[in-house]
């Protein structure tokens, strides 16, 4: 064991320089060859037929370099040319045959493992590699040196384990390009969806024909009878569409302004619907100046109003308050309407609010659905 | 020579009552307005107890909608339906009732209608209620579902579909997994999360249903199954069922 590694050491000392363009060969080879790979991935789907073209590409590249060299050599040494050339190019030949064919195995061997997340694969890919390379360069030195084991063992393992952790690194480097490409995207994309989204919310808002078409049936309808309530109607309904047409085009308002919205929204839909509906509007004081999203509570609003008058006719009560929970914004809205039903489906207005928050107050948001002890929407913010 | 008619007005709210009602007040004397009622039980037993020739009727009312509080009358009156929904959606009610208004409700408009009622006279024509309640509810259901409400104890929360990956039944539970591995226990199970679910979620085994736009890569496995690989964080690796090949295979373009 001793005399193997100091024939190994030894060996190593004589060929340092060997290694150290063996190496480097490796590695242009091994990421050109990755690099390749990666990019006529659409190109060609088979894989095996991929990876083949690819290293035979690379393979004839590499030999117009090899065989100038060897060229140029062969001008400055003369007598033995024809000797030397034809060694050298068996020996090429042997070596990118015998490239194939380790390819090939090495794909056949591992494929079946190829996307299992299990801990020991990379390991046993390694190895797999690993003992194919040193292999193969035995078998390309054959004809060369015959079966020499002095000359090949000692050296062989540490070119094969040079070579096969290149080989790890590239793929190590291109899987993470790839992920960080790909999160990039996804991000991106997720990103311009909301965003647009979001904007449709505000713009959808602005023009709740519905809502619009009722409000103004009912200021024609009072306007005979009811001179105060038209007024105070048309006024009401002015200041809601002026929060909703946004001239700043900003996202985001202050909890006051919005409080203050929700309560015009209130008032309009009282003139409706009279005194089947009342509310009860809240701030801690302090809370007032807080940046929230533009019509976060309002689309809450608008669904207790819709649906809690489903059903019996009986009086609704809206209760929303803001208030301080620890560090974070509790705002919530409550009303005495029929509860959740266990497979409700949640309609335009509560996933515009998620929206809105989801762009505004990523990750730092919760938004949950209570039926006890009352029922509620809540939204806790961190601020 | 006109003849007179007797009416009840129905809507949920008041100032569009008094809009009808002012609108009414120069043809006093061929329409005798004998009732109000602000939603649809009202209605039923005003216009079974009055009997009137003509109902105003608003189409959105909370408890039911006109259609339905149509189908459930014995006597049929003749029907102006008053609304807020965009004239389009209207056409096929238009066919089907002495006539409909927009609200805000033009004075003119008001007008027209009551001279096509005068022609029209008591010739009344059958209403297709189930026709229109039909037509009525498509417009409704236009509400596109994309989130799963998931209960967590007392409260209620919502998982986007696109979120979702798969959707596994182990133990009797149901677990949803979403992108980032995040699990939530659903309190349905998978047959009924199938019915719930959109188009772009497929049962590929027993107890495993999968959000088709999560699949990365697929490969061919021995005795007609697949194994299938999901773009999720944890990159899951879902074997599918020999009986699901069909569909899978489907649904996948295979």
């Amino acid at each position: 064991m001793i005399e193997f590694i100091t024939i190994m050491l030894e060996s190593l000392r004589n060929r340092i320089d060997d290694i150290a363009y063996i190496f480097l060969t490796a590695l242009v080879f091994l990421s050109a060859y990755y690099w390749l790979n990666t990019k006529l991935a659409a190109i060609i789907r088979s894989t095996i037929l991929r990876r083949n073209i690819v290293g035979f590409v690379l393979m004839f590249i590499y030999s117009i370099y090899y065989f100038t060299l060897l060229y140029g050599k062969i001008a400055h040494e003369s007598g033995r040319e024809a000797d030397e050339l034809n060694q050298f190019v068996q020996a090429y030949y042997t070596m990118v045959i015998s490239s194939f064919v380790c390819f090939n195995l090495y794909y056949l061997l591992t494929y079946r493992f190829a996307h299992s997340s299990r801990r020991w694969v990379p390991a046993v890919k390694f190895i797999i590699f690993f003992i194919i390379m040193y292999l193969a360069m035995i078998g390309t030195n054959w004809p060369i040196y015959g079966l020499d084991l002095k000359k090949t063992i000692p050296f062989y393992p540490i070119v094969a384990l040079l070579v096969a952790s290149i080989d790890v690194g590239c793929r190590y480097i291109i899987r993470l390009q790839q992920l960080l490409k790909k999160t990039k995207e996804l991000e991106t994309l997720k990103l311009k969806e909301q965003l647009t989204q979001a904007q449709l919310d505000v713009l959808h808002a602005k023009i709740n024909p519905h809502f619009l078409y009722n409000a103004l049936n009912s200021i024609a309808g009072l306007a005979l009878t009811d001179g105060h309530k038209t007024r105070q109607m048309a006024v009401s309904l002015s200041k809601f569409f002026r929060y909703s047409i946004n001239r700043e085009q900003s996202n985001l308002t202050t909890l006051q302004e919005e409080m203050e919205m929700v309560e015009t929204y209130l008032e309009i839909e009282r003139v409706r619907f009279e005194d089947l509906l009342n509310y009860e509007i809240s701030i801690e004081p302090g809370l007032e100046e807080l940046k929230i999203p533009r019509f976060l509570l309002q689309p809450l609003v608008e669904n207790a109003v819709k649906h809690g008058l489903k059903g019996d006719r009986h009086e609704l009560f809206i209760h929303i308050h803001a208030r301080r929970d620890g560090k974070k914004l509790s705002l919530s809205v409550q009303d005495n309407g029929l509860p959740f039903v266990d497979n409700f489906e949640p309609g335009y207005g509560l996933k515009s609010v998620y929206n809105k928050l989801d762009l505004l107050f990523p990750e730092k948001y919760e938004v949950a659905l209570f039926n006890t002890p009352v029922k509620q929407v809540s939204i806790l913010i961190e601020t | 020579m006109n003849k007179e008619y007797t009416a009840v007005i129905v809507d949920d709210e008041r100032p569009a009552r008094l809009m009808i009602q002012g609108l009414l007040e120069k043809y006093k004397s061929m329409i005798h307005l004998i009732g109000e009622a602000q939603n649809g039980r009202q209605a039923i037993e005003i216009i079974e107890e009055k009997n009137p020739d003509l109902v105003f009727l608003d189409i959105q009312m909370p408890d039911m909608n006109g259609f339905e509080m149509l189908s459930r009358l014995t006597h049929q009156p003749l029907v102006i339906f008053t609304t807020a929904y965009e004239q389009y959606a209207l056409d096929a009610f238009q066919e089907n009732s002495i006539d409909y208004l927009l609200k805000p409700v033009e004075e003119d408009r008001f007008d027209q209608s009551i001279r096509k009622l005068q022609r029209l006279g008591v010739a009344n024509r059958a209403l297709d209620i189930k026709a229109m309640l039909n037509i009525f509810n498509q417009l409704q259901s236009k509400k596109e579902v994309s989130a799963l409400p998931v209960k967590i104890g007392q409260k209620i929360i919502l998982v986007n579909f696109s979120e979702i990956a798969y959707c596994k039944s182990s133990d009797g539970y149901v677990s949803l997994f979403t992108n980032s591995g995040k699990e939530y226990i659903s309190d349905l199970n998978l047959q009924e999360l199938e019915e719930k679910l959109p188009v772009n979620f497929l049962r590929v085994q027993k107890s495993y249903i999968i959000n088709k736009e999560r699949i990365s890569e697929i490969y061919r496995y021995f005795n007609n199954r697949l194994i299938l690989i999901l773009d999720d964080k944890n990159c899951t690796k879902i074997t599918t069922g020999t009986s699901y090949i069909i569909q899978i295979r489907t649904a996948l373009g295979l």
